[in-house]
């Protein structure tokens, strides 16, 4: 018997949304915060608190798939949706949900931001690129350790940046908070021809970012399919430079899926993707051992 | 006495115990591996005659006393890495000024002539647990408060009274302490120290060994006076100045015993740690570039200070725990929700999909014992909090 996809949503503004039918036309199964929380009941405990289901939550666990879109939560949306739970961390709130989904079908990791593979900051980016011997440059940088000024004199070029933006690659956007004065990060700002490609599910989307046409298409494909599989992350975006000299120098992977939105490609990638899933009987392969396949030495 | 070994230094933090006197190993072995540091440093300059008599001298408590302050930890770091960059603003004049300081304090605390120039001022010893004063022909000696019956409250040495920009505590500029304040962040101080001791009385005696001298900066009047963003409470410690850390506004009332037993304990564990990176080398070889993410705080963290938070926060979870179990933590005085909420702070960093040791990304020039130490603390706690969720339940 198919089970049901599971969607479950930070907010209405996610753009995976305009990729994914509505449930009424098959999409899968869509679950906010609120309501997801609201299956569970926390005690706290003699130490730690204890994550109690609902016997609501019985059904939950008759889901499938469950592409999980909360990897963004922070303490405060937590307890605005959480009444009762005190002061929940956002690693805690994680952790208590994987009870809720044994299975462990989970597309992303149950884990804050940054605590896995597929929400690691930049330079953590690149060091796993770089040391998986896939043919794609990653961008040179440096770090200043607290709040000193890092010496840039090797970089070519080097423009400033925070190292969760992404796909934000102008020297002179904000940086707010403790990251504007310590941590300084600097890297060279890209050149070439910007790329995109994404994985949605089994199947590789790319687009040029400027202009018409995608130098060595295949190659790109090839590159995107290799780091998604790194990253153990089947619904990603990535941001390439191809240089004058013909190198494929890899930026950024995000989770976010805000450039793949309007494409009409990647909507038909998902329906066809979420079709397969749904169609398994049992559980398929949990995440976490893809990943540590890819990361053996 | 052997040097323990890293295994042996680790174990001490997961356990609570010390059955082998490894605490004392280990100090001993940086003891005279400061020693050894300190006499390379002299060797082969002109002074070096001179500055040896002055250290033969102070005889054996008082040479041990010097070699484990803070005060000579920074000049002799300071020294050896002005040395390798080609730069001399630390001198041997300003080493003879911490001999002489301790000079002072052996003939004074031992009750002999001392030889403190009225001149001078206020001296204090290189440890910052006694000053000295010269005052109508005899020297005054002013103890600095202590609690745990070694630990000195450093309120106004120089070294507490320094501004240091690279300091999360020591950036702020000082205001004075008056004696009500002074005494609060004493008692309250203590009360943390008691609470450990009586959790995790292991624990205890790891602070009173590598925790000799707690700085105290003073930032604000009052918790009001705070700026949005801004540190109110913190706590610091810089590995050169050994056996010190740094700990801002316990002075004021909203700094709870709690607090005190937490951040005593965090400090001291880092203190802990950079005695064994002292002794057996770095735990990163490499550089540490490539950051990991801190599961407990989201921000990029070199590897070596990785390595150190999956310590500190095991070791927190722990009195924590302990503490809770005990009946501790129930009286009024305590913030329950507050407690709590930190606690699982301290354990949440260890429940994420990612081993230890996945974390770190660049695993290399990392020893192995240590690699199977972070991942045997995260397995600790997950089947701490497994036994916890064993009896899944309906509500």
């Amino acid at each position: 018997m198919p089970r049901p996809a599971v969607l479950l949503l930070h907010s209405e503004g996610d753009p995976l949304l305009k990729i994914v039918a509505a449930a009424a036309d098959g999409g899968p199964v869509r679950m906010g915060l609120a309501e997801l929380c609201s299956h569970v009941h926390v005690d706290h405990g003699k130490t730690l608190p204890r994550v109690l289901l609902r016997e609501s939550a019985g059904e939950l666990r008759a889901y499938g798939y469950v592409i999980n879109r909360l990897f963004d939560i922070d303490a405060r949306s937590l307890s605005a949706h959480v009444a009762g739970w005190g002061n929940l961390s956002p690693s805690w709130f994680h952790r208590a949900m994987v009870s809720l989904w044994p299975a462990g079908t989970v597309c992303y990791p149950w884990a804050a931001k940054g605590a896995s593979l597929v929400q690691l900051p930049l330079p953590t980016q690149w060091h796993v690129v770089a040391r998986s011997g896939i043919a794609v440059a990653v961008p040179r940088y440096v770090f200043g350790f607290g709040e000193s000024i890092p010496d840039t004199s090797a970089l070519r070029d080097p423009i400033r940046k925070s190292i969760w933006s992404y796909f934000s690659w102008r020297d002179g956007d904000v940086i707010d908070g403790p990251a504007g004065t310590r941590n300084r990060f600097y890297v060279e700002r890209p050149q070439g021809i910007p790329l995109l490609g994404a994985r949605i599910g089994d199947e590789i989307v790319t687009r040029p970012l400027r202009g018409e046409r995608i130098p060595e298409p295949e190659r790109l494909r090839h590159v995107t399919r290799l780091v998604s599989d790194l990253f153990d992350c089947p619904l990603c975006e990535m941001l390439f430079y191809y240089g004058d000299d013909g190198v494929l120098t890899f930026h950024a992977c995000s989770t976010r899926l805000g450039s793949v939105a309007e494409d009409a490609s990647a909507r038909a990638s998902m329906q066809r993707w979420l079709a397969s899933l749904c169609a398994v009987q049992a559980p398929s392969r949990p995440a976490a051992s893809r990943r540590e396949e890819a990361l053996a030495p | 006495m052997a040097t323990p070994s890293p295994r042996e230094i680790f174990q001490v933090v997961e356990t609570g115990l010390d059955p082998d006197g490894i605490l004392e190993r280990l100090q001993l072995a940086r003891l005279a591996l400061q020693r050894d540091r300190l006499a390379q440093a002299i060797g082969g300059t002109p002074e070096a005659a001179c500055l040896t008599a002055s250290y033969e001298q102070l005889g054996a408590v008082h040479q041990a006393r010097l070699l484990l302050s803070a005060d000579l930890g920074e000049w002799l770091a300071l020294w050896e890495k002005e040395r390798n960059e080609g730069v001399h603003s630390t001198s041997l004049a300003q080493l003879e000024e911490l001999l002489d300081s301790e000079r002072i304090a052996a003939s004074a605390l031992g009750g002999m002539p001392c030889p403190l120039d009225e001149a001078k001022g206020r001296i204090w010893s290189p440890m910052g647990d006694y000053s000295f004063l010269h005052q109508g022909g005899s020297v005054e000696v002013i103890p600095a408060p202590r609690i745990g019956d070694v630990i000195a409250i450093d309120f106004d040495s120089p070294l507490a009274r320094s501004m240091d920009y690279a300091s999360g505590v020591l950036s702020q500029p000082p205001l004075p302490l008056d004696e009500t304040e002074k005494t609060r962040a004493v008692e309250v101080l203590q009360a943390g120290l008691e609470l450990i001791d009586a959790s995790m009385p292991y624990y205890g005696r790891l602070i009173r060994e590598f925790t000799r001298r707690i700085i105290v900066r003073k930032s604000l009047e009052s918790v009001s006076d705070a700026v949005p963003g801004a540190s109110i409470f913190a706590s610091e410690h810089m590995t050169r100045q050994i056996g010190a850390i740094r700990m801002l506004n316990p002075h004021l009332p909203e700094f709870s015993a709690a607090m005190a037993a937490e951040k005593i304990l965090h400090e001291s564990i880092h203190n802990y740690l950079a005695a064994c990176e002292y002794v057996h080398g770095s735990f990163c070889h490499r550089g540490n570039e490539v950051r990991p993410v801190s599961p407990w705080s989201g921000n990029p963290i070199p590897n070596s200070s990785f390595i150190h938070a999956v310590f500190v926060y095991f070791a927190c979870f722990k009195l924590m725990e302990a503490a809770g179990e005990a009946g501790l933590l129930s009286a009024p005085e305590h913030d329950q929700a507050r407690i709590r909420a930190r606690t699982l702070q301290f354990v949440s960093g260890f429940l994420s999909n990612q081993s230890m040791t996945d974390f770190l990304i660049t695993a290399e020039g990392v020893d192995a014992v240590l690699l199977e130490r972070l991942d045997a603390m995260q397995e600790a706690i997950r089947a701490r909090v497994r036994v916890e969720e064993e009896d899944v339940e309906y509500a």
